[in-house]
């Protein structure tokens, strides 16, 4: 009689366990050894240039003066997670890449919203942040445009902004953004939607209603549900068994810092960005006002890039890529990459490729 | 030896090894170890959770070590109930159907095990004695403030301090009420509470926390249910590995294929309407609890001339509302400027 289904006697299992228990402790012991700087986020220097509330706009300026590029380019970042990830370290830094290509870089950090903030609408953010850092960038290089990189729900303020404040932008670039938020019946979807389960999972007013700001961590746990077993188990029996490089073990931990450090949202932001994006997909009805303008897709007739992440489990390629149906340009680019919403910014090969193309379609326009 | 005693024997070699103490369970040794087992296993649980030492500036070292630890007794406990499953179900795989009798026997045994504490708590609120002990215990977890309240709400003391209850209760709540409002709100601190108001906001307290007890319950036991319909689908899987003659290679490749399996099964559920309707109704108990946890907070803070939750809130918006204003105001007025210097300029 064995023991389980497994191709070794009792004796071999035993060893196996026994093994990966001590593996435990090797790894533990990695852990410790490796230096805190090590796990410190931020390749590149960077200047702050403004701060607004708790947000603050970071410059990071071109590496590169033969290539150096007239126009900037501001990024701007999801509010639930940190911007951070896009300078995760040298060799995996879009930041790094794109100033090392000649590009002067500008990055909003939204910071950590306090109970304070409870009341910054989503428009809010368009307005009374993404507005004034792109007039100080315009004003900063005496430039009448600028370039504009929007990544995630930072890619659905980007539009939301390109669409009313077209005349400041020279290019957009979507990245890993969701337009169709019923594009499909994905499980956030599902927990969102009620023609698909009949009631939403969540009911977002009185969940702001009852605690003002909604936790970062429970954003994060969303996330997280999404692959439960893999996300919260086998990824780290996977260090076990193995020998860990220390280089590999420190972006395991910058990529777990950058995992776990969500920080709040505020409140009124985070339900309008459910009910009304989630829940009602009125971006691509129109229906979305920023300070009594509406948003009209349409009105986007500058040249768009859109990057799309293959095997996006978060935002479905199929919502991605529902854009071409509703910006109003005639120049208009896709661009897909075989890995997932993660790894677009981290994966090593992404990276190789991903700034190179970026440079090229702007050197185009 | 019993495939009970080989499996006890097989557990506590192996907590014997980890923990550097010598086995001294053996085949001849009866049965009923079961507690020196289960003490083994808390030994070397703790021994892990103790064996990191970092310090507040490594706090993504210390998420990770625990993360390690955690997902490593998780995968022994599944090791250990895959095995007690597999060793019943075994000798039947290749002699038709009665494999699947015992599986689902077995699977009815660890769904028991697995409910129980559940089932103990449900049992527990269904008494109104022991469900109202149970909720000044979590008063009492709440902090010291909700002990200050405890004692508030027991003494029952009312507008008149120092009068005691059966004389309370030939009052006309008219006088207490009258009283209550005007002079005796004013007296001392925690007197200043309005009882009645007290006493209502606890008892919507008292409901509110009790509805999350039942969610909570609810949510808990579909959950063990997937969790017992993604191992049944993974024993199912094992049989089908070995009556095609193959395995398994190792213990990693068993729980690769549990992770996967497991995903799958909770992708389904969290999409289900029944799964989204207990994350509703749990996440609505646990907003409506927290609401009048707020009100309870309230009910002394206001009391002392803290500022509320409430008060702050609406502090806070109407400086949002005035920054947005300035905000608006000091763009008109640079716009206002720069037409101002064109004409100039012009």
């Amino acid at each position: 009689m064995s023991f389980l289904p497994i191709g070794k006697d009792t004796d071999g299992l035993m060893r196996e366990l026994l093994a990966m228990s001590a593996d435990v402790s090797h790894v533990l012991n990695d852990i410790e050894a490796v230096n805190v700087p090590q796990v410190e986020i931020g390749a590149t220097p960077k200047e702050l240039v403004l701060t607004l509330d708790q947000v603050t706009l970071n410059h990071y300026a071109s590496q590169n003066e033969t290539t150096q590029k007239a126009r900037p380019i501001l990024i701007t970042y999801a509010l639930v997670n940190r911007p951070y990830m896009l300078d995760l370290q040298a060799d995996r830094s879009l930041i790094n890449h794109l100033t090392r290509l000649g590009y002067d870089v500008y990055l909003i950090d939204w910071g950590y919203p306090t109970r304070n903030d409870r009341w910054t609408t989503f428009d809010d953010y368009l307005m009374m942040y993404v507005d004034v850092c792109v007039d100080t960038i315009c004003e900063r290089h005496a430039v009448d445009k600028i370039d504009l990189i929007g990544i995630c729900q930072g890619g659905v303020m980007s539009l939301c902004y390109t669409a009313t404040h077209g005349d400041k932008i020279a290019n957009l670039i979507t990245s890993v953004t969701p337009v169709d938020f019923h594009a499909d019946d994905s499980t956030l979807s599902a927990w969102l939607r009620d023609d698909l389960a009949h009631t939403e999972a969540i009911n977002p007013q009185a969940m702001v209603e009852s605690i003002g700001n909604i936790p970062g961590d429970f954003i994060n746990l969303g996330f997280l549900m999404l692959k439960p077993f893999e996300l919260g188990l086998q990824k780290y029996l996977n260090l076990l068994g193995v020998h860990v490089e220390a280089d590999t073990l420190a972006n395991f931990l910058r990529l777990e810092k950058w995992i776990f450090d969500n920080p709040d949202q505020a409140g009124a932001a985070w339900r309008e960005y459910v009910e009304d994006f989630y829940m009602h997909n009125k971006l691509i009805k129109g229906e979305i006002d920023v300070y009594g303008e509406m948003v009209d897709l349409a009105n986007i007739t500058l040249p768009v890039l859109n990057i799309v992440a293959e095997h996006d489990h978060l935002v479905p390629p199929a919502s991605s890529l529902a854009l071409r149906d509703y910006v109003g340009t005639s120049d208009y680019t896709e661009a897909t990459f075989p890995v997932g919403h993660v790894g677009i910014y981290v994966s090593s090969r992404v990276q190789a490729k991903l700034p190179k193309l970026i440079d090229e379609w702007l050197a185009r326009h | 030896m019993t495939e009970t005693q080989q499996s006890t024997t097989f557990w506590h070699t192996f907590y014997a090894t980890v923990l550097g103490e010598a086995p001294t369970l053996t085949a001849n040794t009866p049965l009923g170890p079961s507690a020196s087992l289960e003490d083994m296993r808390v030994r070397w649980t703790r021994r892990l959770l103790e064996s990191t030492s970092f310090d507040a500036s490594d706090a993504t070292k210390k998420h990770v070590a625990e993360k390690i630890i955690t997902s490593q007794l998780t995968a022994l406990r599944l090791i250990e109930t895959a095995s007690e499953t597999w060793q019943a179900i075994e000798p039947y795989v290749l002699d038709g159907d009665k494999w699947e009798l015992l599986l689902m026997q077995t699977i009815q045994h660890i769904r028991q095990r697995m409910e129980a504490p559940i089932l103990t708590h449900q049992s527990q609120l269904r008494n109104s004695e022991t469900r109202y002990q149970a909720y000044l215990d979590n008063l009492r977890h709440q902090g010291a403030i909700w002990q200050n309240l405890q004692s508030l709400y027991m003494t029952a003391h009312n507008p008149l301090m120092g009068i005691d209850n059966a004389t309370l209760i030939e009052t006309s709540s008219l006088h207490s009420d009258i009283f209550g409002n005007s002079f005796a709100s004013l007296l001392n601190g925690q007197g200043m509470t309005n009882t009645k108001a007290l006493q209502a906001t606890i008892e919507r307290d008292f409901e509110a926390w009790f509805t999350l007890q039942r969610a909570n319950h609810e949510y808990q036991l579909l959950i063990i249910d997937q969790w017992l319909c993604a191992f049944e689908d993974l024993m199912r899987q094992c049989v089908g590995l070995v009556q095609a003659g193959e395995a398994l290679d190792s213990l990693q490749a068993f729980l690769n294929r549990w992770s996967q399996l497991a995903d799958r099964v909770f992708k389904e559920t969290f999409r289900s309407p029944e799964y989204v309707q207990l994350q509703r109704q749990l996440v609505d108990a646990v907003m409506h609890h927290r609401e009048t946890q707020q009100l309870l907070g309230e009910a002394l803070l206001s009391a002392y001339g803290v500022p509320t939750r409430r008060e702050m809130d609406e502090a806070h918006r109407r400086i949002h509302d005035l920054r947005k204003q300035v905000q608006q105001l000091q763009r008109a007025v640079t716009m206002m400027q720069a037409q101002s210097d064109s004409a100039e300029g012009a």
